[in-house]
């Protein structure tokens, strides 16, 4: 029998290969009403017709249509911000009818109830709203827009309306500065009839940098010890590659049920606004472009997948770690853009005793 | 009684055989000669409680609620 999994450079531990990806999310648009301190979208560096790119409707069809070729489970429609783009329930039904489930990540300003009806009727099955607090001075201060909060909470409410809170979470990225507003964000979303939350630790590769947010692991710890009191009344996790040595309690299995495996590369890739093909939404560097290479060349052979997959981008001083299997060392996007190094730790993760 | 492959399960064919996923189960690999025994259940398949006994493949599928009574 063929093994579906190969060996890494890291002894005893394995990963799948798969043919093609599983999971794809499309990043339609550049654009976005809101500018959150801590934007992570990766082209906000870059060069200005990257930060003003978009698939169009033509561009959004083909690559649905390469992804239907891959026989994709899932996909993922964000931006920027994908309400911002007018083919999304058509799009919605080209994927939906292939039998692929679709998720939208929105910032939830322009989830009006027609919007909404029309994409569950072409088969929208989840979506996930981003809001950053409770209270509305700060909700519009991180998002960069007067009315951002009044905006997304009418989005929240259209949502948990045509969709019902089983099709609804909400995500809160948190910085050094709201680290301890977890728990009475979940009780505000709560009382408003959400299901489920979860937390991003604001991400290096982003903006935050630049505004003096980004978390250390005594931030980790505490949005943990938050989230552990959450779960009692509502599922939360975390989003994004987590340097689980970073908590005390990092064996817990509660950890392992709230923690966000990354599988960026692994049965993940993602189409940028311009059609680049990149493991992750923080991934700075693209392994080619859907419109140029054959989407399942890249996926296969080309180096960035490649090393993800063999584990060579994670730190040497994480390697014999027991748990490296699941972590890789945490958010190697996160590592990159704070130390340049691809295989440089984490800056969430805990200093390691004697190591540099 | 019939059995089919649960509609909350995706499932396709790999190079290595196939790949099954489902929110409780997550990513399940398969053989080739398992995946095609999973494919059959693709239409409703009769099965009595001794075919699930003397198969372990089988009642490892029914466990994983990947197979469910049609």
């Amino acid at each position: 029998m063929v093994s579906p999994y190969k060996e890494t450079i890291i002894k005893n531990v394995e990963v799948i290969r798969l043919d093609t990806p599983l999971h794809a999310q499309i990043e339609l648009t550049s654009k976005c009403q809101y500018k959150c301190l801590f934007c992570y979208n990766v082209w906000k560096s870059k060069e200005p017709h990257f930060r003003h790119a978009e698939l169009t409707k033509e561009d959004a069809f083909l690559v649905a249509e390469e992804l239907i070729r891959c026989k994709i489970f899932s996909v993922i429609l964000s931006g920027g911000e994908p309400t911002l783009v007018n083919y999304l329930p058509e799009l919605t039904g080209v994927f939906s009818s292939a039998g692929i489930d679709v998720t939208m990540i929105s910032n939830g300003a322009r989830l009006s109830k027609k919007l909404l009806i029309d994409m569950k009727k072409n088969g929208l099955q989840y979506v996930q709203i981003s809001l950053h607090h409770y209270k509305e001075n700060e909700a519009n201060r991180i998002s960069g827009h007067p009315n951002a909060y009044t905006l997304t909470l009418k989005g929240i409410e259209n949502a948990l309306d045509i969709l019902g809170s089983n099709s609804l979470n909400i995500n809160m990225v948190v910085t050094a500065e709201t680290v301890e507003d977890i728990l009475p964000m979940a009780n505000f979303l709560y009382k408003k009839g959400v299901g489920s939350m979860s937390v991003s630790l604001v991400s290096t590769s982003g903006q935050a940098a630049l505004n003096s947010l980004l978390c250390n692991y005594l931030d980790l710890e505490k949005a943990y010890d938050q989230m552990l009191k959450v779960q009692e009344f509502m599922p939360i996790s975390f989003v994004g590659g987590l340097p689980f040595c970073s908590l005390p309690s990092h064996y817990d299995p509660s950890l392992i049920s709230m923690a966000n495996v990354c599988d960026a590369g692994i049965t993940q890739i993602v189409i940028g606004p311009n059609g680049g093909l990149r493991p992750c939404v923080e991934w700075p560097e693209e392994a080619g472009n859907i419109f140029v290479d054959d989407i399942v060349e890249v996926w296969q052979n080309s180096s960035v997948f490649e090393n993800i997959r063999q584990y060579k981008n994670t730190p040497k001083a994480c390697r014999n770690c027991e748990q490296v299997a699941y972590c890789h060392g945490g958010c190697r996007a996160s590592a990159l853009a704070a130390t340049k190094d691809i295989c440089g730790f984490d800056p969430i993760m805990r200093p390691l005793e004697g190591v540099k | 009684m019939k059995y089919i492959i649960s509609p909350n399960v995706k499932f396709r064919e790999e190079s290595f055989g196939g790949i099954a996923e489902g929110h409780h189960i997550g990513l399940v690999t398969f053989s080739k000669e398992e995946f095609k025994k999973l494919l059959s259940f693709e239409q409703p398949l009769v099965k009595t409680e001794e075919d699930f006994s003397r198969d372990p493949f089988l009642k490892e599928l029914l466990d994983l609620e990947l197979l469910v009574k049609s």
